[in-house]
């Protein structure tokens, strides 16, 4: 090996190169973004499975960077069903926070882009009549009949215009009536997905300082996320509801309400950033890290406060962690994700039990274990790829210890090993011929 | 192929197992040093390449342009318009004749010394001034002066700001409030009063007018160096807190390094920021107070003193806008070419702006 | 090539090792105070103080491992640099070696500096971005006269080498790496000064499993070759189990258990203990353990409950834990607690 310090480095031409096609290649995904019409045949699907909630297929997220492609999220694929736990676990830049994100619909322009896949998630709106508008549902009396609030006539035309007495829940906001549409997330404008944003997938931080506005009080937000997303509800029903949030997650709402965020500690704002993600009853949560700025004794807190909330609410949580042990109370089903791509996916059950892919084997042998008696921890070698140049056989392979001939080739695809269980490695080729994709 | 082939290279290193591994990936990590990141942002901005290349061409054209010009600095050119010529003719009858001899004598007179403006013309590109000097050349001479004014003064405060600061943030306890107190007094002090009182008395004590220019960068100095002072302090309080700081105590480094190796290559970045935009505004500062006639005096030229110009209403009345508006520009491109670039380095040099 | 590193070692340092009686203990720490004012009236006296560190004692002996763990705001950053006498001490007695360094000014810590050293939780905020890597690792040897001036660029490299650092990255700067190997770079500038002591304050939190589990095995290799003794400093408690010999458990700025590891782990004693290992995530779905969890949260160490500073989240709460500060008793052969649930077991207060 020369000591020469700059053959690393990247010569300018090659970053202008890059640079300019990154400008093309992103401008392109932008305009299609931006169109001001987007037909609604373009991002209504129709789910697989009518038991999921979340169905992901083959996504491809890139983020187009000066020094190259960084291929964050590498063909993903896999469903939350209804009321369920998933957790995807991985190391830090395997991409499982983009994934997160690429579901929300926040991935960062213009450098990222979901390039390519399905997000497909199936939605209650409110139905729309042809122009557009809400059509609410009226209240019947014991006939049948619409109730007459008031009966106006229109001076000019000399038409009759009816008001009718429209249904109301129990915090005051009027009743639409809904559709179940299933959407393709990648697909869908920009204002749909607001839409669906906050009220039907909700989404807990890792930071909850920073996802509280520090300039308002808890109440405030809590009351202005309710207003948001369900129109005609009053004040008063709105601070109903924070009252009731707040108790779920254990908060005694009188004690926060008037409260500033600096003023919780940080167990307690995570309670309320929680209320916050259950104010309009979502079908899907996100966690992405919920409780890694946490103390230990807070985590267990938290952990047990989401587990008992997804019963009460019937959703879907979706957990991101890099923490093999919370994922192993929390989650029904495991996804293990590892330099963009996933390698196994399985139940909790077969992925702490039988773990196939030496990654997950090697995650799990090198987290020390308490009462367990070793001189020395076993450790994968090495560090994750640099995402810019992905070699294009099993990302693995320079750091696995069962490395074959057959892993220089190209990439393994899925080995299906039990319905439930899968795995990406050569190793369990043989096993089951039929290697399904997921 | 290349990246087997290091492999290969790395496996033959006799070096530990996990060595081989870390080594292996790290140098397929293709990064930018520090000081190309830099660049890199700086010239992805098109304001900042456009404040570079107006602030280089301002350079040159102050430095170098007058060499080539024909006319100096202070040289009068009075064959302009004002000139009048005339023809006077004279009859004397000779004695004792009849005869008569006519002559004449043709006069260029100059009747009014301060009138000899001119329009731009192929001798003067940009006319004359009333006292017949060239304005492109003038231009050219005033460029320097505020120029260099601006970065003497600008590194002078620069110098002053970073060891006031320094001591004040690395010492803490009385060493900082002392000289913080001093910084807040200099912030109290309206600067443009006590400048034209000190001309004044500068004045009165029979200061020659060439001298004036020293005087104004001294003022300039202590009345700016408050601002970068507080900049140094805060930044090294902020830094003090970095766990590097606190290694190189656990380490042993003698204070002195600790400031010069680790505490002022760290603010370097935002100092030069300041410095950038400080100096637009001490150009702007300078062109003021020759404006008012405190700091260059007339004769000598700056982008200021020809501004002046402007002031008289004959020269607004009689149209000769060439007098004025061109240094007017002058100032505006400097200030506005160095505001570009301070945006364009402070984007460059912050991290947060990393993509 | 550690062979020449250790020549280096002998020929310059031959004394430390003399000296070194095998009986001192390498550091020993007497009920170790340390306030920070919170509230000051008009004329600069402070009226509250934050006990960040109130009453800690422990003993520590050449290269072992003395592990602190508790959760945020107990404290144990706090006594980690303290130790070092990073800044000043409210009360108390630190003996390095032997030697009182309680009052030691800023230079005659000096020559200390060398011979203890200290290891960052966040690897990004601890490297001067500025300087390269060889200059980070070999900055306080240069100032330390750790090896002659010619050898120095060789040296660096060695110990580069040994913390499985490829000598080449020698003039890169740290925003080149990732995170783990930041991280051995911290360790290499600590080891290069050929330290006695190191506290490691949470070395590991920051980083990926797989790259911890490297980090971890490094400091026991150093641990093993150089006979350091490390105050390992976390509040990941498998971590902790793992690399220490001993387990001092904090709570608020006290320590309310210490013990020898296998004491500890078979036999908690204070039910913060308890609550907080039952508190770890196992990763195993097949164990439904019966969590015992915690309510409420950490009071504020500025403003701490009376009596037993744990009382407000026990549950074995009695009336005297409202009242009375609880004493540090030998419960079992060192192994020591601080909980009136005790106060029966033989033995006195110790220290």
């Amino acid at each position: 090996m020369a000591e020469n310090k700059h053959v690393h480095r990247i010569s300018a031409k090659e970053l202008r190169a890059t640079a300019k096609q990154n400008i093309k290649i992103t401008k392109r995904y932008e305009k299609l973004k931006k169109r001001k019409y987007i037909p609604e045949s373009e991002y209504v699907t129709e789910m697989k499975d009518s038991n999921n909630v979340l169905e992901i297929e083959n996504l491809h997220t890139y983020f187009f960077t000066d020094v190259g492609t960084v291929k964050a999220v590498n063909s993903v694929s896999f469903n939350i069903p209804q009321g369920a736990t998933v957790g995807i676990v991985g190391e830090s830049g395997c991409g499982k926070s983009v994934t997160s994100l690429s579901v929300m619909g926040l991935v960062q322009g213009p450098t990222g882009q979901v390039v390519d896949g399905e997000i497909r998630f199936k939605s209650e709106v409110l139905k729309t009549d042809e122009k557009g508008k809400y059509i609410p549902v009226y209240e019947l009396d014991e006939n049948g009949e619409k109730i007459v609030l008031s009966e106006k006539i229109n001076k000019r035309t000399g038409e009759k215009i009816v008001t009718y007495k429209q249904k109301q829940d129990e915090t005051g906001g009027y009743i639409f009536e809904k559709e179940s549409k299933v959407y393709n997330l990648v697909r869908a404008p920009r204002s749909e997905l607001a839409k669906i944003r906050g009220r039907e997938i909700a989404m807990i931080f890792q930071e909850p300082m920073t996802s509280l506005n520090p300039v308002f009080t808890i109440g405030q937000q809590l009351d202005e996320v309710y207003l948001l997303h369900n129109p005609g509800v009053s004040k008063e029903g709105a601070k109903a509801r924070t009252y009731d949030m707040l108790k779920l997650v254990g908060i005694i709402p009188e004690n926060v309400y008037t409260r500033y965020p600096h003023e919780l500690s940080g167990g307690m704002r995570q309670r309320v950033v929680i209320a916050m993600a259950l104010m309009c009853n979502p079908r899907l949560i996100i966690g992405d890290e919920p409780t890694t700025a946490l103390d230990v004794t807070i985590q267990a807190q938290i952990l047990e406060l989401l587990r008992d909330i997804k019963t009460k609410i019937n959703g879907s949580i979706m957990l991101i962690t890099h923490d093999l042990g919370v994922i192993a109370e929390m989650a029904d089903f495991v996804v293990v994700m590892y330099a963009g791509r996933v390698i196994e996916t399985g139940t909790a059950m077969e992925i702490f039990c039988n773990p196939l892919h030496p990654y997950t084997i090697g995650l799990q042998k090198s987290k020390p274990v308490v009462n367990q008696n070793k001189e020395r921890l076993y450790s994968i070698p090495g560090n994750v790829p640099n995402p810019i140049e992905m070699p294009t056989h099993c990302y693995f392979k320079d750091r696995c210890d069962r490395a074959c001939e057959k892993c220089s080739g190209e990439y393994p695809a899925y080995v299906q090993v039990s319905p439930t269980h899968t795995v990406a490695c050569y190793l369990y080729q043989d096993q089951k011929k039929e290697g399904a994709d997921v | 192929m290349e990246e087997e082939k290091k492999m290969i290279e790395e496996q033959a290193a006799p070096v530990q197992q996990e060595t081989k591994e870390e080594g292996f990936l790290a140098d397929n990590i293709r990064v930018l040093s520090p000081g190309k990141l830099v660049a890199r942002r700086f010239f992805r901005s098109r304001l900042s390449i456009v404040g570079l290349v107006v602030i280089l061409s301002l350079f040159l054209i102050s430095f170098i342009g007058p060499i080539f010009s024909r006319w100096g600095e202070k040289t009068q050119d009075l064959s302009g318009g004002a000139a009048i010529h005339g023809v006077t003719g004279f009859e004397f009858k000779v004695p004792d004749s009849d005869e008569v001899i006519h002559a004449y004598i043709e006069t260029i007179s100059y009747p009014q010394l301060n009138k000899n403006q001119t329009s731009p013309s192929a001798d003067h590109w940009l006319g004359t001034d009333d006292m017949g000097m060239d304005i492109f050349t003038r231009l050219m001479y005033g460029g320097r002066i505020s120029l260099t004014l601006g970065f003497i003064v600008i590194i002078l405060e620069t110098i002053i700001g970073i060891i006031l600061g320094g001591l004040a943030g690395y010492f803490g306890k009385w060493v900082d409030n002392i000289i913080m107190r001093i910084v807040d007094i200099l912030s109290c002090i309206p600067s443009l009063p006590i400048m034209l009182i000190i001309s004044v008395v500068l004045d009165s004590n029979g200061v020659p007018g060439r001298y004036k220019i020293y005087y104004m960068m001294v003022m300039m100095t202590a009345l700016g160096w408050s601002g970068i002072a507080r900049l140094v302090r805060g930044q090294i309080l902020m830094l003090r807190e970095q766990e590097y700081m606190v290694a190189a105590e656990a380490c042993g480094i003698p204070v002195r390094q600790q400031i010069f190796k680790h505490l002022v290559p760290n603010i370097m970045p935002q100092l030069i920021v300041t410095m950038t935009l400080g100096l637009g505004s001490i150009i702007l500062t300078e062109a003021t107070l020759s404006f008012l006639g405190l700091g260059v005096e007339y004769p000598s030229a700056s982008w200021g003193t020809m501004i002046e110009a402007g002031a008289n209403p004959d020269v607004l009345r009689s149209g000769y806008w060439n007098m004025w508006i061109p240094a007017g520009i002058c100032i505006v491109l400097a200030v506005l070419a160095f505001n570009f670039i301070g945006d364009g380095l402070r984007d460059a040099f912050d991290p947060k702006m990393k993509r | 090539m550690s062979n020449q590193v250790e020549e280096m070692q002998n020929e310059v340092a031959p004394s430390v090792a003399e000296q070194a009686t095998a009986n001192t203990p390498i550091l020993e720490v007497h009920n170790l105070k340390k306030y920070f004012p919170v509230e000051s009236n008009f004329f600069g006296k402070p009226t509250r103080y934050l006990r960040a560190v109130d009453d800690v004692s422990f003993t520590l002996q050449r290269g072992k491992t003395i592990g602190i763990v508790g959760e945020s705001g107990c404290g144990k950053t706090t006594m980690g640099r303290s130790i070092l006498k990073l800044h000043d001490i409210t009360g108390g007695q630190i003996l390095f070696d032997g030697e009182d360094i309680t009052k030691y000014t800023r230079s005659q810590m000096r020559p200390f500096r060398k011979r203890m050293q200290i290891i960052f939780q966040d690897p990004y905020s601890s490297l001067s971005p500025r300087l390269n890597i060889g200059e980070i690792i070999g900055e306080a040897v240069k100032v330390h006269n750790i090896v002659p001036a010619s050898k120095h660029k060789e040296y660096v490299r060695e110990i580069m080498q040994k913390c499985g650092l490829q000598s080449h990255f020698y003039d890169r700067y740290p925003h080149e790496f990732s995170g783990g190997q930041r991280q051995r770079i911290c360790i290499a500038r600590a080891i290069a000064l050929q330290p006695e002591l190191i506290i490691c304050d949470e070395p590991v939190s920051a980083l990926d499993v797989s790259i911890q589990a490297q980090i971890i095995n490094l400091l026991k290799d150093m641990q093993k070759e150089m006979n350091i003794a490390y105050v390992f400093i976390s509040h990941d408690l498998s971590v902790v189990e793992h690399i220490s010999d001993e387990i001092a458990v904090m709570y608020l700025g006290n320590m309310v258990e210490k013990g020898p590891k296998t004491n500890i782990f078979a036999n908690p004693l204070h039910p913060y203990t308890q609550a907080l290992f039952s508190a770890i995530p196992n990763p195993d779905p097949r164990v439904k353990m019966h969590r015992q969890i915690l309510r409420g949260d950490i009071p504020s160490p500025s403003n701490p409950p009376s009596g037993c500073k744990f009382h407000t989240r026990c549950e074995k709460c009695m009336e005297i834990c409202k009242t009375q500060v609880p004493v540090s008793r030998e419960v079992e052969p060192e192994h020591f607690v601080a909980c009136h649930l005790y106060n029966d077991a033989k033995g006195n207060a110790d220290e």
